[in-house]
Parts: C-alpha cells; sequence; structure tokens
C-alpha cells in the first residue's frame, strides 16, 4: 500500500510514526515532495485538499479525511465520484464533543455564569434551579458526535430530543425528522445544542426565523460549524433577551477577528474551536484501521454520501 | 404523634409549607415548630431541627428518630447528650445526589477542558486552545466515597475519566482503585490531578486539606470542595495556589457561610466561589423522603441511612 499524505498545514511526522507502526510495510508518502508517481498511489489521507488534485491520482482506492468535517473537499467539482471517502470517526474526539456540550448545558443549567458574576461582586445568594429532568436539551445532528452527547445528556437525566434527516433510534431521545420536525423540536427545546455538520442545507440554519420558535430565555450552545449561525440575528436574538445566553465555539472567520461583536458580548461565552480536535496519536488508529480495511478489499468505514454532504 | 420541626435552614425554612407536605404524606403526623411550638414534651417522637441546641435532643422521652435536613450531620452530632439508641437519620435522596453530581461533573470538566482558562482569555479578546491530557490519562481522586463520592465516581468513569477513591474503611466500586485508612491517602493523593472532596465532617476530616496533604498532590493539580468547608485549611489552600502548585480550587462551602466579605477566596483568581448551592433539597422531595422514614419506623422497619455513632457519619 502506498499512500499519499496531504495537508499542507500539518506536520506529517506523528502520523508517519502511528500510521506505518500500525500498518506494517506501509510506504508514507508526502505530497508534493514525496510523490513523484501520482499513478502510484493507493489512498489519499487527506485534510483540506486543493481543488483538482485529488483528481490526478488514477489508481486511488479510496480517500480517507483526517478531519470529521469534509464539507470544504466536496466543495471540489473535480473530486472523484467513484472513489469511496472516509469520514474520521475518532472516539476520542466523539468523546471530547460530548464532554463539551455535556459542560455547556451543566454550565447553563447550574448557572454556573451568574454565579461567577455574583462572585465578581461578592455576592451569596443561591439560585434556585429545576431538576435536570426538566430542563428539555435539543441535539441539532445525531450522527456519531451528536448521539453521543445525546446519550451522555439522557444518562444524567435531561429530558432529550434531537433533530437529524435520518430516523434515528437512542434510549429515551425523542428523534425528530427533517425539514417538518424542526419547528416543533425549536419549540420544546430549553438548551439548544448545534454538532450540525456544514451542508448546503444546514448553512445560515440558525437564523431570526428558526431562533424565534425556540421558547423564550433559551440558551444555544453551538460546536458545529460557524456558518450554521446567521451572527446578526443571533445577536439580535440576545440582546432583545428572547436567547438567554450563546456558548460559540466555531466561527465563519478563525481565529475570530478582533474587531468581531462576539468577543466583547456580555451574553456570549467564546471558546477557540475547542470542542474537539484531531489528534494523530488517536485520530491515527482509526484512520489505520480504515488503510488496513482497504488493503484487504474492503471499503472504509463511515462513508461520506456525496447527495447528503456529509 | 408529632414532629418537632425548627431551625432557619438556608432557603427552606416555611414552617407552613412543611406542615402540608407532611399532612400530605402522615395526615396523622402532627408538626409542632421548635423552639417555641414544643408543647408536651412527651409527645414529640420524631425531631427535624437543623441546629438544635445542646442538650435539646435528649428532652424529648418518647423519641423515635432524629432526621437532618441534609447529607450532613455534624451540627447534631456535636451534641455530645444525643439519647442512646436513637437513630439520626440523614437525608441522602436521589434528589441530593443527582444535583451533587451535576455539581461535580461541571468543575471536572470546567478544568479538565481549560475552560477557566478560555474564560480568561476571552476577556482580552485573546484566541489560543490548549491542550491537556486526554480523558483517559486525567486523574480524578475522590475523597470520600458514601452515596454522593460512589455516585460521582460512577457518572466520571462513564465519561472516560481514570477515577480512584479514597476513604477511611474498604470500598469497592467497579472500575474503581479504592485506597483506605491514613495509609492509603498519600499514594492517593500522589495520583490525583483533579481532587473532589464529598467527605463527611466529624473529627478525623477537619482540616484534612492542609498544606502537607495539598503538597502530595502532583503540581498543577485542582481541587473541587462541595462538601464541607471545615475539611479545608484556608491559609493552606491559598499558598499552594499562590505558589502555583495547586491550579485552582472550586469552593462551594466555608468556615463561615455566607463567606464574609473580606475573606480572600472572593476575589482570588483562580478560585471559583460559589454560595454553597452544589446540591440541594426541594422541601416537596425531602418531606417525602422523611415521611417514608416514618412509616418505616412505623411499621417495625430501620430508617435509612442512619448515622453509626461509633464513625460519626
Amino acid at each position: 500500500m502506498i499512500i499519499a499524505f496531504i495537508n499542507e498545514k500539518g506536520d506529517p511526522a506523528p502520523w508517519r510514526e502511528v500510521l506505518t507502526e500500525e500498518v506494517p510495510g506501509l510506504d508514507f508518502r508526502v505530497w508534493p515532495d514525496e510523490v513523484t508517481d501520482p499513478a502510484e498511489i493507493d489512498i489519499a489521507v487527506v485534510a483540506l485538499p486543493p481543488p483538482g488534485l485529488l483528481k490526478t491520482f488514477p489508481n486511488l482506492k479510496a480517500i480517507l479525511s483526517m478531519w470529521a468535517g469534509v464539507e470544504s473537499m466536496l466543495l471540489d467539482p473535480d473530486l472523484p465520484r467513484d472513489v469511496p471517502i472516509g469520514r474520521l470517526v475518532d472516539r476520542a474526539m466523539t468523546r471530547d464533543m460530548m464532554h463539551h456540550a455535556v459542560h455547556w448545558v451543566l454550565h447553563y443549567h447550574r448557572d454556573a455564569h451568574r454565579y461567577a458574576e455574583q462572585q465578581r461582586h461578592g455576592k451569596w445568594k443561591s439560585i434556585p434551579y429545576p431538576e435536570a429532568a426538566e430542563r428539555r436539551v435539543g441535539i441539532m445532528g445525531l450522527g456519531a458526535l451528536g448521539g453521543a452527547a445525546a446519550r451522555a445528556l439522557s444518562d444524567l437525566g435531561f429530558t432529550v430530543a434531537g433533530w437529524a434527516n435520518n430516523p434515528k433510534s437512542i434510549d429515551d431521545v425523542e428523534v425528530f425528522l427533517g425539514t417538518d420536525g424542526l419547528i416543533p423540536f425549536l419549540q420544546r427545546t430549553d438548551i439548544l445544542v448545534s454538532l450540525l455538520p456544514l451542508t448546503p442545507a444546514t448553512e445560515g440554519l440558525i437564523n431570526r426565523t428558526t431562533l424565534a420558535h425556540l421558547p423564550k430565555g433559551a440558551f444555544i450552545i453551538n460546536a458545529g460549524r460557524g456558518a450554521s449561525v446567521i451572527d446578526e440575528d443571533l445577536i439580535e436574538s440576545l440582546d432583545s433577551g428572547h436567547i438567554a445566553r450563546a456558548s460559540l465555539d466555531v466561527f465563519h472567520t478563525e481565529p475570530l477577528p478582533a474587531d468581531n461583536p462576539y468577543w466583547n458580548h456580555s451574553k456570549v461565552d467564546l471558546t477557540p474551536h475547542v470542542a474537539s480536535h484531531t489528534t494523530p496519536r488517536t485520530a491515527g488508529r482509526e484512520v489505520a484501521q480504515d488503510i488496513r480495511l482497504v488493503a484487504a478489499g474492503k471499503k472504509p468505514r463511515n462513508l461520506v454520501k456525496l447527495d447528503r454532504g456529509y | 404523634m408529632a414532629l418537632l420541626f425548627g431551625g432557619y435552614f438556608r432557603d427552606i425554612h416555611d414552617p407552613d409549607q412543611w406542615r402540608a407536605l407532611f399532612h400530605r404524606h402522615l395526615p396523622d403526623l402532627e408538626v409542632r415548630e421548635w423552639p417555641d411550638g414544643v408543647g408536651d414534651p412527651h409527645d414529640i417522637e420524631f425531631t427535624l431541627i437543623h441546629d438544635p441546641a445542646m442538650g435539646e435532643l435528649k428532652r424529648y422521652p418518647n423519641l423515635k428518630a432524629i432526621f437532618s435536613f441534609g447529607a450532613g450531620i455534624e451540627k447534631i452530632m456535636k451534641d455530645p447528650e444525643i439519647p442512646d439508641g436513637v437513630p439520626v437519620v440523614r437525608l441522602v435522596s436521589k434528589e441530593l445526589i443527582d444535583r451533587m453530581t451535576e455539581f461535580v461533573l461541571y468543575w471536572v470538566l470546567h478544568y479538565h477542558r481549560d475552560f477557566h482558562r478560555y474564560f480568561a482569555q476571552e476577556r482580552q479578546a485573546h484566541w489560543e486552545k490548549y491542550r491537556g491530557p486526554t480523558t483517559a490519562e486525567r486523574r480524578i481522586g475522590i475523597l470520600g466515597v458514601g452515596e454522593l463520592g460512589a455516585d460521582a465516581a460512577e457518572k466520571l468513569m462513564a465519561l472516560g475519566f481514570d477515577v480512584a477513591g479514597w476513604s477511611r474503611r474498604a470500598k469497592s466500586i467497579k472500575g474503581m482503585e479504592h485506597f483506605d485508612g491514613s495509609d492509603g491517602l498519600i499514594p492517593f493523593l500522589a495520583r490525583t490531578d483533579i481532587l473532589v472532596c464529598l467527605l463527611a465532617t466529624t473529627p478525623a476530616t477537619e482540616g484534612i486539606i492542609n498544606a502537607r496533604m495539598l503538597a502530595a498532590l502532583p503540581k498543577g493539580a485542582f481541587v473541587i470542595n462541595p462538601a464541607r468547608g471545615a475539611h479545608v485549611i484556608d491559609d493552606d489552600l491559598i499558598a499552594a495556589i499562590d505558589s502555583e502548585h495547586i491550579a485552582g480550587a472550586a469552593l462551594d462551602v466555608f468556615h463561615q457561610e455566607p463567606l464574609p466579605a473580606e475573606h480572600a477566596f472572593w476575589h482570588h483568581p483562580r478560585i471559583a466561589v460559589t454560595p454553597h448551592a452544589g446540591s440541594w433539597h426541594s422541601a416537596e422531595h425531602a418531606a417525602e423522603h422523611i415521611a417514608r422514614n416514618i412509616r418505616r419506623i412505623l411499621d417495625g422497619k430501620d430508617p435509612y441511612p442512619v448515622v453509626d455513632p461509633a464513625s460519626g457519619y
């Protein structure tokens, strides 16, 4: 097996180490310097491949993404449509995302932002709050990441629902489907967690209209993609008090520009795209497993479907 | 049959509300208010007094049980004249445990994922990511593995953390390494990155979080205390944080509550102060729980959980 490592911003060294250790005999080539004959390449292991590049490898058996999100790769008009694409589903990443969601749901559920404010003023006052079962959490996107978050929050006693495109079944989690399910899903959601991938259907989905369907005082947690949110609409809903607070980890432009109004907004809790991240140590093992499957003539696990966009 | 109720307990001190709640569960139970409405001491079979005066409880010859408003019973146990053979019953409900576990999970995740640093850098419009240990590498230590500690340990393990526990006596929880007794304390601390104190207050645990113990934690460890303020030597904790041996602390309980305005904890940049809000009983759940124990006693069964007079918890 000869693989091409295509990631102009990433350091190939840790990937080379983990992949050659996990797949004995693997020939690891860093593109562009070590790729002399594109016809030799069996598998492309990629993060942000330049548009048009992947079609130049005539004998690809699979494309494996080092990222969970593949939306930018799918924008390539010359993407070879008959080569299976495997998306990264890394258990450590899934767990990190689940922790991020649990942290922020607990943060708002237990009024941690108000207690931090009280501490700054030396104020001692306990704030009543409902039991977890009375707090309705809504997860947008019930894939590997959303499913894990939904299960964890449900195990902690929250009343959890999910919104998805395709039918899913998770114990104790009510699932709302597609366009018809969106408004009823929002109307029953006190804490909205978006873990949506970016597709043409999810771009700008969190906008003035959808926000208005959430009950007054709802909280927003966005750890999916920044482009799911219309920023002006969210700021307007925060300023009017319809939305109580928002935890944002992802943005249209990252790093978030210094003059972006989110930075100084008193109702925004901002983190620098840290909800989950790829580490070669854990992600490399997942990619290695797919390389072994492809070498055995099988398809990678988590296949991207081009028509749905993830 | 009368229950003597009294003593200010935070927000749940409205006697009329309690009377109505008890009436719903036990219509034959008379609720009298301590100290002014006691009446004939012979009628009193149960007490639910937050902070009874010394020697108070021995005044009731027909007492069948002494109920506590919460998991902590040190305000009752400080009385050396508690009548022999009368069970002291703690109030540990699923509600209390669930709320405490939420508090513990929140602060563990908060420190594990560097949210304390992101909050600080947000104020400076600064964008920088931190990469700490993975979940499996982060060692959580639960000091005190009672009902509350056991539940927190199990939920933390379900989130993927490496969890160990320490208590005075040997305990067994599947998947959790357990340390016990004074010999186990230092090895337990030496492997703990985030220490969660859920100990009951007894003379043996007072001041247990002191300079020597904090020094046994690895550099950069965090301390979370939602149990009792008396476990901590405040000056030792501040010194350990100022020397950067301890990276931060989330404190919910204090020697004196409300925490006095001049106390150094309030404005310390690496200490989070919450106003004894770690867990909480709604009057509804508490009255239901106590009523169930009264019914058990009337049926000739033992209430639960009863304090062991030898250990004091």
